[in-house]
């Protein structure tokens, strides 16, 4: 298995409501929401590590589908979490043990989706004197 | 542009010594005037706002006037207020060296969420606003804040509108009670929050509500107590946009209390109607949470209303409500979170016929009552 990786708890905040999974970027103001397959994949990073390899594997044993696809749907959502620097390398010896069998396939693969909001993240980086409306901070021109 | 970062948690030490100095600069402003106490009941909790001399008081007590109550011995926050120009009294030298800097280069020493970096922690909480040049403190352990501003006639209307937010979030979070970013509409039987991103037609909505039989408990904040859902109201303030907005609401114009300052500009100031000044009737102090409402502007008439998911409120409620204040955004997140989880969410589609949408909700609220 390859290099584990966990969400990065210090900037990162989340929270499952109703299958969706909506995560915040303390630090930057950007919130992010996905259902599917991502609450799984989050999951499975959530909690001590796990590789990208790991999770593909469990991935497999938990959803019907095509290995290629679902192979390739987790791969670009582990990319897109990482791109948004949501996680971070852990120690090696971390990799979360397989998903038992016992969840083995119940459910279609759903291709998870990151949706990404920046609607709040001008208000942490503006100047609060001359990128303001009269309403003053945090009301943006 | 302030960046944001991640900076060492402060020394109990240097808080200690400027949380001392800010206090030795209220007592020299206080022993240069005289003492204005105002108390106010504010989500079951009784402030006192214990300002030196009266030069503040117009800025900050109109939208609170609604929950003032007698003065008592032994509140439980003090607010202690003052200001440089109206009493004579600048900062303690040292204090005074340092806001200097910090006004001068405020993105070195703010943080994301103009928390003062270095001070900021999370027994005493620093906060400083630039341009109107407000410094904000409180001392959880002794529950006591300092307000301090350079100049109490340059406060500028939206902090009129809705004072000492940065302090009475910070204190209020700590009792389980969270600001929200939402209007609360409703009768003492049951309210709904109203929540969602400017254009959607929650301050249209708002409005409409006026004088309709339905009462309000704030139109951009009020305060959830999240072990009991009740929703408290905090500021009796409603804002309009402009004049555009005083124009369209023709009948609350002449409330309007800075109507000679509103610009029809998307920079301009915008309209403030204290209601304890003109519709006392329509406030609401507490009532029980029913349902949270996330508007949306539709091409017909009717206004209806449909189920929604948790997580679309928490969608509409939390980004705001996070950002828009200084304090502890975690707590903010997990109790917004819960929130969602524990009032039920509905969509609301604002029809053309704006004079209908009272009658909706009224209607919507009078089912949600009568299963409660």
């Amino acid at each position: 298995m390859g290099q584990p990786y966990r969400v990065d708890t210090e900037s990162i905040m989340h929270e499952t409501i109703d299958g969706e999974v909506v995560i915040v970027n303390l630090q930057t103001g950007t919130y992010y929401a996905f259902d599917g397959a991502g609450e799984f994949i989050w999951d499975r990073l959530s909690g001590a590590g796990c590789s990208l390899e790991r999770i593909i594997d469990d991935a497999c044993r938990r959803y019907l589908g095509s290995p290629e696809v679902i192979s390739a749907g987790v791969t670009r959502f582990f990319n897109a979490l990482q791109k948004e620097q949501m996680l971070k390398p852990t120690d090696s010896d971390a990799d979360a043990p397989p998903v038992a069998e016992a969840l083995a396939p119940a459910t279609e693969f759903q291709l998870p989706q990151l949706n990404i909001y920046t609607d709040m993240e001008a208000l942490l980086l503006a100047d609060p004197i001359h990128e303001v409306e009269s309403d003053g901070w945090p009301n943006l021109k | 542009m302030a960046q944001p970062e991640v900076v060492a948690p402060p020394l109990p030490e240097d808080q200690l010594a400027f949380f001392s100095a800010f206090a030795e600069g209220y007592q020299r402003a206080l022993d240069a005037t005289e003492l204005v106490e105002r108390q106010y009941l504010i989500a079951g909790y009784r402030v006192a706002l214990r300002c030196a001399g009266p030069a503040l008081l117009p800025a900050v007590t109109p939208a609170l006037e609604h929950l003032r109550a007698e003065i008592r011995p032994d509140p439980d926050l003090v607010i202690d207020l003052f200001d440089a120009r109206s009493t004579g009294m600048r900062l303690p030298f040292l204090l005074d060296f340092f806001m200097q800097r910090v006004r001068a280069k405020w993105w070195e020493h703010l943080g994301s969420r103009r928390e003062l970096k270095g001070l900021d922690g999370e027994d005493l909480r620093c906060a400083f606003h630039p341009g109107p040049d407000i410094l904000s403190v409180l001392d959880h352990s002794s529950d006591r804040a300092l307000y301090w501003v350079d100049d109490a006639g340059k406060i500028p209307y939206y902090e009129t509108g809705y004072p000492l937010s940065v302090i009475l979030n910070w204190w209020l979070a700590k009792r389980g009670r969270q600001f929200v970013h939402a209007a609360c509409i409703g009768t003492q039987a049951g309210s709904v929050l109203l929540t969602g991103k400017g254009g959607s037609g929650k301050s249209t909505t708002t409005l409409a509500c006026l004088d309709s039989g339905l009462r309000l408990s704030g139109d951009d904040y009020c305060v959830i107590d999240t072990a009991t859902l009740t929703a408290h109201s905090l500021y009796n303030t409603v804002k309009l946009k402009g004049l555009a907005d005083v124009e369209r609401f023709e009948h609350l114009k002449h409330c309007v209390d800075n109507l000679d300052q509103v610009q029809d500009t998307p920079d301009g100031e915008r309209a403030l109607i204290y209601l304890q000044q003109h519709f006392p009737d329509q406030l609401m102090r507490e009532s029980p949470l029913r349902a949270i409402l996330v508007p949306r502007i539709v091409d017909q008439v009717e206004t209806t209303i449909a189920p929604s998911s948790a997580a679309h409120a928490f969608k509409a409620l939390m980004p705001s409500t996070l950002f828009q204040l200084p304090g502890d955004a975690r707590n903010a997140f997990q109790a917004t979170a819960r929130l969602t989880r524990e009032v039920p969410a509905f969509d609301i589609a604002l029809g053309s016929d704006i004079d209908a949408i009272p009658g909706v909700i009224a209607a919507f609220l009078r089912e949600l009552n009568e299963g409660a």
